[in-house]
């Protein structure tokens, strides 16, 4: 359990991701909101996310907190601008007919936007936990007295060489299986749809 | 036409004011007490700091050696990116034999060879350069063998009948067809480099805007920590410029 970053990952990814998701969505509709928020979101993405590693342990301390506030700060942009461009790319003509049958925003949403930008929404998601992982273990090996990252900067510091690669040999394992086996799930979902990269 | 012209200013307008209205409101919750100034500190106040420190302190050295590091770093990883990538990628046996190995280094968090390099070199600055730029090296390698992968074989037609050597053929055909790869590559390999740049000076206790800010956040100077996030959101901008610049400049043909 100690030496475990997935759960901070799966909490930053739950809320940055999701919150990244919902605001693509609304941006990718809503022509007019995402040209309001342009120049505030070319503002605040460059941020790097160690920037945010300082404050959120300002704000934290140390521990699991803290990691996923980081992980959901980086989740949380390559989600928005990929699924906005996701959802404003859906064809218009589905939106056409989301508007002649009259449906409800959230229905509109629900039955016709998500099915149609499904695909490639779980390209983005790939993406983004590949990223979500390397910071979790760079915020370990930075800061946080905490999980894989930081095991592995305790063995170089108590001089056993072969705890130290033998870290570095399972996080390169850890993040090759996560690649392959997120492309594996989404062929066997989508087939080759949405697999092109949407960066 | 007049008419778009002033629907463009007023959105660009609207923009310009819902980013301020975002500054308003952080000065509005900090100047009513909301939050505690040790955790999210007035705006006003990291501002003024920010100029002080640039002006009167050493804030701006700290930067320049930051930058530097990054600037040199990526340099260093778009130089081998492009050449081992152009390599890889003109030999479709090269290509067979080297890209699973590439494919299992890549998901390597680099900042996982921080331990690694102080383990063998020391706190070194070389070391942290030469961490970065292996870091940052994937992006550009990676669409470098895309880009000279999927160079339209008629022209690998046009410069055997030319009698073109494979080098010139890489730098007079490759390159300029690969390059609109290479250079989103090297945007992304930009990034990582600013990124491995701050970790490597926290974790190796460098003189750089990394260590300012952890040694800031460390010591509950919350002003000072805002103050060093501001300028690094800022290099971050001033990356994009670049590359931005950069595209317009070497790519003509794609200037929309």
């Amino acid at each position: 359990m100690d030496h475990d970053p997935f759960l901070a990952i799966g909490l930053g990814l739950a809320v940055g991701g999701g919150l990244g998701v919902l605001g693509g969505i609304g941006l990718g509709l809503s022509p007019a909101a995402s040209r309001i928020t342009s120049i505030a979101i070319e503002l605040f993405r460059p941020i790097p996310p160690v920037a945010v590693i300082p404050i959120a342990l300002l704000i934290y301390g140390f521990g699991i907190k803290m990691e996923a506030a980081i992980i959901a700060f980086t989740c949380f942009w390559p989600m928005l601008l990929l699924t906005q461009a996701v959802v404003s790319s859906v064809e218009p003509r589905l939106i056409e007919v989301s508007r002649i049958l009259e449906l409800s925003p959230r229905k509109k949403v629900m039955s016709i936007v998500l099915p149609a930008a499904a695909a490639r929404i779980v390209t983005a998601l790939r993406l983004t936990i590949g990223i979500a992982f390397i910071v979790a273990v760079t915020t370990e090996i930075a800061v946080n007295p905490f999980g894989l990252g930081h095991a592995m900067m305790i063995s170089q510091m108590e001089m056993r060489p072969s705890f130290m690669y033998a870290y570095i040999s399972w996080l390169a394992a850890l993040g090759w299986l996560i690649n392959t086996g997120l492309l594996m799930i989404q062929r066997r979902m989508f087939g080759a749809m949405g697999l092109e990269v949407t960066q | 036409m007049n008419r778009r012209l002033v629907d463009a200013l007023l959105w660009q307008f609207g923009a310009i004011a819902f980013a301020c209205a975002i500054f308003g409101l952080w000065a509005l919750i900090t100047h009513l007490g909301m939050v505690k100034q040790i955790f999210l500190p007035r705006p006003d106040d990291v501002f003024v700091t920010l100029w002080h420190q640039l002006t009167q302190g050493n804030l701006l050295e700290l930067t320049a050696a930051t930058l530097k590091r990054m600037l040199y770093g990526w340099v260093i990883a778009s130089f081998f990116g492009v050449l081992i990538g152009a390599l890889v990628g003109m030999s479709p046996s090269a290509r067979a034999w080297i890209t699973p190995t590439l494919e299992l280094l890549r998901p390597l968090p680099a900042s996982t060879l921080l331990p690694n390099g102080i383990a063998l070199y020391g706190l070194d600055p070389n070391m942290l350069l030469a961490i970065i730029a292996f870091g940052a090296i994937w992006p550009v390698l990676l669409a470098t063998v895309q880009g000279f992968a999927t160079i339209e074989p008629r022209l690998l037609e046009v410069s055997n009948i030319l009698g073109f050597g494979r080098l010139s053929f890489a730098w007079k055909f490759g390159l300029p067809s690969a390059m609109p790869d290479v250079l989103d590559g090297m945007r992304l390999s930009l990034t990582a480099c600013l990124i491995i740049t701050v970790i490597g000076e926290i974790v190796t206790a460098q003189d750089g805007l990394g260590t300012t800010i952890i040694l800031a956040a460390r010591s509950y100077r919350s002003v000072d920590l805002f103050a060093g996030v501001v300028l690094l959101g800022v290099v971050g901008l001033l990356n994009n410029l670049l590359l931005t610049w950069l595209r317009h400049w070497l790519l003509p043909w794609k200037r929309s």
